[in-house]
């Protein structure tokens, strides 16, 4: 995996001795950029600039990029990476604290959408931006110069190459597969996920040979059930969390990613939350392709043969009444078990919902069992991921 | 290749002596310690372990616990709660020296799954590389028990007014009878002074003798906080199961895995089908063999 990560100003974290070194204006070492991979590929992503005189750091991402950037800054120091948990190890693991407040991103998009992490105070550059970072100023300069709205629009993504480090996937029912991929899509991106979606994708590539396969990347996404207000009335949410959620995504979130996504204002809500949905599951195929050693291609017109991401395996689904793997974590977040503030937030409350809704078959029920379920194993876990 | 077996003993800190049976390699790369199932014997694990001695570089040691087959000690009982944790300490101890600089590969099969991850979890040894988990099964955690309905069934005629289908999964029959009385595990639980009281009956057939267990022997053998253990295990782990597994349910042991071992640390998980929870030992020893060989040699990369 090419992870590239740096810093800068002053901080306990030693580089190793084939970084980059950056230094101050009078010669003493100021930081370091460790580049995994190629230089002619990153510098058309990310562009990285230091000047001495000046003490200011700049990072740009291009437009069409679909690497992820993770930074933290600080009046002393700015810390980043392509990878989020290569920078938690850099800003130390123990201050890490998750921002209760992502769960609102988890339920309408199913990510956390650039600039913010689920992490407080580690931030993600989005395509098209750039910070500027002075020392001795807490404040970052951000522009976002360019639009990124898929323009040429994205069908679907065709995978090649023989299935190399994906892990082998025992002979389960699909039901216990799908909630078993969840901590292996955590641990390769060192993100919550609650997309239904990327989990079938992931499973459908354990069993791909060596041919070719065609994935159509939104066909499960139906813009009338992605709208923002219908997302948040959901019955097994607290109608006080409901509010407040919903009012911290149209106060803070909306404008946030409007400015680097564009939706246009004339268009439907629905809409561009497809699109992005879309191309977030670029940037995380992206990653996965990377880490499994597949050629990934992305195509514009429909193909013979084109498989959807959100088909079901089977008739099974998340369902309460079944003894069933699946079921049991069900109940570990209904039950409170799961820990801390996703409890403060959501109420998960059994008599409630699963008296009366269990026997129907909700999507945004099981995206948000997987959004949670991540999340909690993130939380668990973050201090372990592998770099 | 030379291959042989015998027969000895360890000594433990307590003065007993546990017996083992031992399968050794001139050219061994590794030493594996083979904990047996519950109530069974290193003699049921015979023809396993000659086809691994065999067929890998490894030197295997199967031993009986204590106060089972020719161990001595207590049948079903230990002196004291976490006995059986020492036992297995100094066991490992013992492996390392006889066979000074190999490493060592800890397999469990069946309940003593639950004794070797609480033993790995409280008890970090740097000279174990790996935990092999063969059809493991979790006491006092019955979510992971292949009858998991017979429980609750007053539960779900409450709240859907109709009875539980029996899961297609429990159909399978055992000849084993287990007796476990509750009234009893209260008060070994309650009053320190009767943790030796018998707790739990089990009989292979109705022709044979029960066997006792009490609380005592029992706390030791499970693993109290499972979950929490898992996540504290730092070696890597392989888990083999049997699809048609009488005793618990592949689907659940796969899950509860794969989200309390850190991320990286579960190998490999295979489902055998067509195996049960024995019959899968004819197929453990081909598949330890490959296992090993993915285990040691990064460990031997490494010195």
């Amino acid at each position: 995996m090419d992870i590239e990560s740096g810093g800068c100003g002053y901080f306990s974290f030693a580089f190793p001795a084939q970084a980059t070194a950056l230094r101050w204006a009078d010669g003493t070492p100021a930081g370091g950029i460790v580049a995994r991979s190629s230089a002619a590929e990153n510098s058309r992503e990310l562009t990285i600039q230091w000047v001495a005189d000046e003490k200011t750091l700049t990072l740009q991402q291009a437009a069409d990029s679909r690497k992820s950037v993770y930074y933290a800054a600080d009046e002393q120091r700015i810390l980043f990476s392509t990878r989020l948990p290569e920078l938690l190890k850099m800003c130390g693991t123990d201050k890490t604290r998750f921002d209760p407040r992502c769960v609102a991103d988890l339920i309408v998009v199913g990510f956390v959408a650039a600039p913010r992490t689920p992490y407080q105070g580690i931030y993600q550059l989005a395509p098209g931006a750039a910070i500027v970072w002075r020392y001795g100023d807490a404040r970052l300069e951000y522009t976002c110069s360019a639009s990124a709205a898929p323009s040429p629009q994205t069908i679907g993504v065709s995978f090649s190459g023989r299935a190399g480090n994906i892990p082998a996937q025992p002979q389960l029912s699909d039901n216990a597969m799908l909630i078993n991929v969840i901590p292996q899509l955590a641990a390769l991106t060192g993100e919550a996920h609650g997309d239904p979606g990327l989990l079938r994708l992931l499973l459908r590539l354990g069993r791909q040979r060596s041919a070719p396969c065609h994935v159509h990347l939104g066909y499960d996404l139906d813009p009338e059930t992605l709208r923002a207000a219908t997302r948040f009335k959901q019955p097994w949410i607290r109608r006080a969390a409901q509010r407040s959620l919903q009012h911290y995504w149209n106060e803070v979130r909306y404008p946030e990613i409007a400015g680097w996504f564009s939706p246009p204002e004339t268009a439907f809500d629905g809409e561009w939350i497809r699109h992005l949905i879309i191309s977030e599951r670029q940037r995380v195929i992206q990653q996965v392709a990377t880490a499994y050693q597949q050629a990934v291609n992305y195509y514009h017109c429909p193909r013979i043969g084109e498989e959807n991401m959100g088909v079901k395996l089977n008739n099974e689904n998340f369902s309460s009444d079944s003894p069933e793997a699946v079921n049991l974590y069900c109940r570990a977040v209904q039950l409170n078990m799961s820990a801390t503030f996703i409890n403060q937030l959501v109420d998960f409350s059994p008599g409630r919902i699963f008296r009366r809704n269990e026997k129907q078959q909700d999507h945004r029920l099981s995206s948000l069992i997987c959004a949670m379920t991540s999340l909690n194993y993130l939380e668990r876990f973050h201090h372990r991921l592998p770099q | 290749m030379k291959h042989d077996r015998h027969n000895a003993a360890f000594l433990m800190r307590d003065g007993c002596r546990l017996h083992y049976r031992h399968y050794s390699m001139t050219t061994a790369q590794s030493v594996m310690l083979l904990l047996p199932g519950f109530g069974l014997t290193s003699e049921d694990y015979v023809s396993c372990c000659q086809h691994l001695a065999k067929s890998s570089a490894v030197t295997v040691y199967s031993p009986d616990l204590r106060g089972q087959g020719q161990s001595q000690g207590v049948e079903g009982d230990v002196a004291y709660i976490g006995q059986l944790q020492d036992d297995l300490s100094d066991m490992i101890a013992a492996l390392q020296q006889n066979h000074p600089g190999l490493p060592v590969v800890l397999a469990a099969h069946s309940g003593s799954s639950s004794l070797a991850i609480s033993y790995l979890a409280t008890r970090p040894d740097p000279m174990v590389v790996a935990l092999y988990l063969l059809a493991p099964v979790f006491f006092g955690h019955m979510e992971y028990d292949r009858e998991l309905q017979r429980a609750y069934p007053f539960i779900y005629y409450g709240r859907y007014h109709r009875k539980p289908a029996p899961h297609p999964a429990s159909q399978l029959r055992m000849n084993q009878e287990f007796r476990y009385s509750l009234l009893r595990h209260g008060l070994g639980r309650t009053f320190s002074a009767l943790q030796h009281i018998r707790v739990l009956q089990v009989r292979r057939d109705a022709g044979q003798p029960w066997r006792n267990y009490s609380f005592r022997f029992l706390q030791s053998y499970r693993c109290r906080d499972l979950t929490q253990s898992l996540e504290r295990i730092r070696v890597p782990v392989w888990l083999m199961v049997g699809q048609e597994d009488e005793v618990m349910l592949p689907d659940a042991v796969f899950t509860l895995l794969n989200w309390h071992l850190a991320p990286g640390l579960l190998r490999e998980s295979r489902c055998l089908a067509r195996m049960g929870h024995f019959s899968i030992l004819a197929m453990a020893a081909t598949l330890m063999g490959h296992w090993l060989r993915a285990t040691v040699t990064p460990q031997a990369g490494m010195q």
